[in-house]
């Protein structure tokens, strides 16, 4: 790189794995959060399908 | 039921395209803002020149600062031109188009030097993009909770409870999230990772707030009591919120605010995208989590009707 | 109707302070705590240099040590009524809601002003010897400390009302009370510090520091009064 232009970026060098970092943090956050709730919510949608289906076969048993 | 989760799914998509659409206009449209300027000897093309300098040093041991720029130093009526190549507190050289010439410090009566000026590019401005649209949903959902904990006080139904505690859950989620960003950007901008400003201690005041509610909220037993509690604790917490929202304008404060104006079309249609898509996520996120409640309400449900 | 609250609030204040006079556990174990403090302030401050003074942080050190002993002294009042039977007899008995809390704030201030009244003479006596103060500026210290003890006794009796039946609760109040108390904390030390320094420049800052805590004072003791018929019946 140009020494000149290092010398006017020199900021911009120190900052950029900040900035990085900030998105990255924001980014990998989200969607964990959103990631994992969609899972659990898959998990539970399946769990009432088998609950509901059995307690339809009892009221069809009964 | 479905209808919580097909919301989440729809504000999802909207504001995933919508947040991504500002991500890319923050990095590949919007301009980097200048932060002051700097001083160089040399030149290089860039948009950031701003045009030579000329100053003039007052004493010769300042020339010090000045390796490599070129300069005009003036001793007793004979002037001398070039370029500093060594300068101590006794003498500076100069070399002066293949003349290695040292002057010293005692015999310089003024010198001129001169360089080029360049705009200081203030990259970690564009952490601001998304720090502050996560920072408003935070004071927007830490609302919505107050509202609806307001709201079961007045009419004691289950469902605002979980309303205003899903809330109080996203509130949490963003808080920290503005947190991260903040403590990185204040990092880039004012070279600490933490300051004793109004608007950080508020803040942070802020998150222990919200946190406190999950403790109280932890310690209860009795489901009934449990809510009332939680309700009460967050209407009383929601009273920092103004205040740290509004405290960056009533004392002086290290903490920027966006004026009116103050950003040019295209850091302005990436904010405002942004702002728009993160309070998309955020809704999204809080759908999400009713839909998850509504879940295991009904398999509750379901397994006390199978075991009666 | 307003003689028979008034008869109910006076009776009501009137049986803490009589049980505090027949036991003297609060005042006690609440002035023991504050003399403590002032062990670990002396602790805290024994290696400073000469040239510290400590008129610069005298406030903090007070408002700190008031905190801690009102938190203690929230929790006892509150855990007393409540393993006594009191609070369930109170409710059961009919005496307005609003009169239960404004006689529990009561009496929880009277306490807490008897402690801080203690405490002032003794930190001075300890701390603030040799410092050239301002007995005109200091007049006003009272004053700041009547506003900030209304603040701590009215969101903290709601907050201990909470506390003393969580599972957690000695652990509970502070978690909620510190973070609540933030804006009277800056409000109180601000002006307490300007009192203490005195002079007249100091005058502008201690009528700030005050007026913020009156608001907060205000507002908190409004939502305070208004949440805690639903919090005490629960």
């Amino acid at each position: 790189m140009d020494p000149t232009l290092k010398e006017v970026y020199s900021l911009v060098l120190t900052q950029w794995p900040l900035v990085a970092a900030a998105y990255a943090l924001l980014w990998v956050g989200l969607m964990a959060y959103i990631g994992f709730a969609l899972k659990r919510m898959n998990g539970l949608g399946k769990q009432v399908e088998v609950l509901e289906a059995a307690l339809a076969r009892r009221g069809k048993a009964e | 039921m479905k209808s919580a989760s097909t919301r989440a799914l729809i504000a999802l998509a909207l504001g995933g395209v919508l947040t991504l659409g500002a991500f890319l206009g923050t990095f590949f449209w919007a301009g980097v803002p200048d932060f002051g300027f700097v001083r160089t000897a040399g030149r290089a093309e860039s948009v950031r020149y701003q045009g030579p300098f000329k100053q003039e040093v007052a004493e010769a041991r300042y020339l010090q600062n000045y390796v490599g720029y070129r300069a005009e130093v003036e001793t007793d009526g004979d002037i001398v031109q070039g370029t500093i190549t060594e300068a101590s507190d006794d003498a500076v050289t100069l070399d002066a188009d293949g003349d290695s010439v040292t002057i010293d410090a005692a015999d310089v009566t003024s010198a001129i030097v001169s360089g080029s000026t360049y705009g200081r590019p203030d990259w970690g401005q564009k952490i601001f993009y998304f720090h502050v649209p996560v920072a408003e949903i935070s004071f927007i959902v830490f609302a919505v909770a107050a509202f609806y904990s307001l709201r079961f006080i007045m009419t004691r139904r289950r469902q605002y409870d979980q309303k205003a505690r899903v809330a109080m859950e996203v509130t949490l989620t963003f808080i920290m999230l503005t947190m991260a960003t903040g403590i990185l950007w204040t990092r880039a901008a004012w070279g600490v990772w933490w300051e004793w400003e109004p608007r950080l201690t508020t803040y942070f005041i802020m998150t222990l707030l919200v946190i406190a509610y999950f403790v109280l909220r932890n310690s209860v037993e009795d489901e009934e009591r449990r809510a009332l509690y939680a309700a009460a604790f967050s209407i009383l917490g929601f009273i920092d919120a103004p205040i740290s929202f509004f405290i960056t304008r009533l004392i002086p404060s290290n903490h920027p605010v966006i004026e009116r104006g103050g950003l040019e079309t295209p850091m302005l249609v990436s904010f405002i995208v942004a702002q728009i898509g993160m309070l998309l996520v955020g809704y999204a996120i809080y759908q999400l989590r009713m839909g998850e409640m509504k879940l295991t309400d009904r398999i509750e449900h379901a397994k006390t009707l199978l075991e009666g | 109707m307003a003689s028979l609250s008034g008869r109910q609030f006076r009776a009501m204040v009137k049986k803490d302070i009589v049980m505090e006079l027949r036991t003297k556990e609060m005042i006690m174990s609440m002035g023991l705590y504050s003399l403590l403090t002032m062990v670990v302030y002396f602790v805290a401050l024994s290696q400073t240099g000469s040239n510290f003074d400590p008129r610069d942080i005298a406030a903090g050190l007070l408002w700190l040590a008031f905190i801690f002993t009102s938190m203690l002294g929230l929790n006892r009042s509150l855990v007393h009524e409540k393993d006594q039977g009191c609070l369930e007899a109170l409710l059961l008995s009919p005496v307005d809601r609003p009169v239960i809390f404004f006689a529990k704030v009561i009496g929880n201030l009277i306490f807490l002003l008897a402690v801080e009244a203690l405490t002032i003479p003794v930190f001075g006596f300890l701390f603030l010897q040799g410092s050239s103060l301002d007995i005109g500026s200091m007049a006003l210290v009272p004053l700041i400390m009547f506003a900030g003890s209304v603040g701590i006794a009215g969101v903290g009796t709601l907050l201990a009302t909470m506390s003393v039946n969580t599972s957690g609760k000695d652990f509970v109040l502070p978690v909620l009370f510190i973070p609540l108390m933030y804006p009277l904390l800056l409000g109180a030390v601000s002006a307490t510090a300007a009192a203490i320094t005195g002079g007249p420049d100091a005058m502008g800052g201690f009528w700030i520091g005050m007026a913020w805590v009156v608001g907060y004072d205000v507002i908190m003791l409004l939502a305070s009064y208004g949440l805690y018929e639903f919090i005490v019946g629960a």
